[in-house]
């Protein structure tokens, strides 16, 4: 990885307490590409990803060290926004988490608490995200519903629709489709396909098919450190470190 | 099989079953006896005149008019002042204030304050509103001794439910790049708001009894006009009761009987109120 990514993490090391849970890791993300972390669950896939856009800094005793950079702009240096960041870099969770309102003020309250009053606008940006999260169709006759008569898909889409709609420029996924059936799953990983053309995207599952079916890099974590960043091809093809192999191949986690 | 763990178990799940249901029964025979037996001597007294009457001093002419209003008057006061205090208290104290030493020392005080006995919240209203800042025995002097007896416990109900809310939620405002004031504002609040109100409501309706703190403050017992501004002297249905209940003729026994019935009946509707509300809060929310 020598060219500049979107994201480029340096001797990452991050804390619960005194709790190591990351370990002098080391990335680069790039633009416009899918960029999948996979490894064996308490290895610190969450805890990487919510460094990225400073969801950490909710939790108490948390701290870390080491440099992330985001187009060049140090995040976690004091001048840096959170809010500022968190809007650039928006988070899809995994439980479908919307908000008890209708579908339409999901999708318009990130617009609105940036000060977006305008009915049109907000109307528009609306339409235009449930299209790209491909909930439109679904959902466009009941936009006042309550959103959490939706299925369990629907509401993760809507939650993709709502982190779209703020237009963000890299989107974070955090086992997005752990809490789904098979075919909601498949609807958001070809979302995820469609999305890197508009956005850089991040996503951290425990699936290595999905992994190997959506991204284009893979990092493998394991026990804090990231064990092997590569093309995702190599990593599933070639791998260079044994334990990736023994992860991929099904051997333990 | 007769003589296992398990039949001993089951004759002692048996007996405990009894005995709460006999717990249960006992409490209830003795409400309804209260309850009928108030009705029985102060339905019949009830009417619009008893309502709309002055007291005085032969039992068939009084009524609770000017009890009602003060009544009114202090709850609606009461409720003004305790409410946006004791919600702003506990958005401060669950979502703002570092949890240390002090804020811990702080929420053990207001927890402990809500089980003070209320006739020491009328000692210290005596003391500041009445005397100190010179507001007399009035409606407000009234209303704020309530208020702070009531405080704690809508700063406590406002704790638990702004808990109650899912971290999910306030993650999903702050991803979004929502800060902590619009997380609370516009997403955490409105879903706390019924079981802050709920919370509210019974406070209030444990205030709208109250007795010993206001007698403490030195409202009057017997008023024969309605108080026109908040600096006006006021009494309050149960004080009116309280006053009643104390003459020797048989009359006025009668008349503390329709004003409890006319009481109660204030009670029961804020309680329903409540019950509405928790009722549409637990429909509404379901992750
Ligand atoms: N809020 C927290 N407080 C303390 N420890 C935590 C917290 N969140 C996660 N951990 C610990 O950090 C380690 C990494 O967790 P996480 O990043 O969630 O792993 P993964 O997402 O790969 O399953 C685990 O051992 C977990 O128990
Ligand atoms: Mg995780």
């Amino acid at each position: 990885m020598v060219d500049e990514g979107v994201f480029s993490i340096l001797k990452l090391n991050a804390w619960y307490g005194k709790k190591h849970v990351l370990k002098e890791v080391d990335m680069t993300i790039r633009a416009n590409h899918v960029t999948a972390l996979i490894g064996p669950s308490g290895c610190g896939k969450s805890t990487f990803i919510r460094c990225l856009n400073r969801m950490n800094d909710l939790i108490p005793d948390f701290r870390l060290t080491g440099e992330i950079t985001h187009e060049g702009m140090d995040i976690y240096s004091p001048e840096a926004d959170p809010i500022e960041i968190r809007r650039r870099i928006g988070m899809v969770f995994q439980k479908p988490n919307p908000f008890p309102k209708s579908i339409y003020n999901n999708i318009a309250y990130g617009l609105r608490i940036f000060g977006v009053k305008d009915k049109k606008r907000l109307d528009k940006a609306v339409e235009e995200s449930l299209k790209k999260a491909a909930l439109w169709e679904e959902v466009k006759e009941n936009l006042h519903q309550n959103a959490l008569t939706l299925s369990g898909g629907q509401q993760q889409r809507l939650c993709i629709a709502r982190a779209i709609a703020v237009n963000p420029e890299v989107i974070l996924f955090d086992e997005p489709c752990s809490a789904l059936d098979p075919i909601a799953t498949a609807k958001i990983e070809d979302l995820i396909a469609k999305l890197k053309k508009d956005y850089t995207v991040v996503i951290v599952t425990h699936n290595m098919q999905q992994a190997a079916r959506v991204s284009d890099f893979t990092g493998f974590f394991m026990l804090g450190d990231l064990a092997e960043f590569d093309v995702t091809e190599k990593i599933f093809t070639t791998p260079a470190n044994k334990l990736t192999e023994d992860y991929i191949t099904g051997r333990f986690g | 099989m007769t003589k296992g763990p398990l039949s001993r178990n089951k004759l002692i799940d048996r007996v405990f079953k009894i005995t709460a249901l006999v717990a249960t029964v006992v409490g209830l025979v003795f409400l309804s006896v209260l309850i009928i037996d108030i009705l029985i001597d102060g339905l019949g007294r009830v009417s619009w005149s008893f309502l709309t009457s002055f007291p005085s001093r032969r039992p068939e002419r009084a009524g609770i008019l000017s009890a009602i209003v003060g009544t009114l008057w202090v709850m609606g006061l009461t409720a003004l002042f305790s409410f946006p205090l004791g919600v702003c208290a506990g958005i401060y104290l669950e979502e703002y204030a570092k949890k240390g030493v002090l804020t811990k020392l702080v929420e053990i005080n207001i927890a402990n304050l809500a089980g003070v006995p209320s006739i020491i919240y009328g000692l210290l209203g005596l003391g500041i509103f009445v005397r100190t800042l010179a507001l007399e025995r009035s409606v407000i002097s009234g209303a704020l001794t309530l208020t702070l007896l009531i405080l704690p416990i809508i700063i406590t109900t406002t704790r638990e439910s702004l808990k109650a809310i899912p971290f999910s939620i306030r993650e999903a405002s702050y991803a979004l790049g929502a800060t902590l004031w619009q997380t609370i504002l516009r997403q955490v609040l409105p879903v706390a708001m019924p079981g802050i109100l709920t919370g509210t409501i019974l406070a209030l309706s444990r205030a709208i009894g109250e007795t010993a703190p206001l007698i403490a403050i030195g409202a009057l017992t017997y008023i024969a006009f309605l108080p026109e501004s908040v600096f006006d002297p006021f009494t309050v249905l149960p004080i009116q009761t309280f006053n009643w209940v104390s003459r020797p003729q048989k009359g006025f026994a009668t008349n503390a009987a329709a004003a409890i019935i006319v009481l109660l009946l204030l009670t029961l509707i804020m309680n329903s109120i409540a019950i509405y509300l928790r009722h549409r809060f637990q429909r509404r929310i379901k992750w």
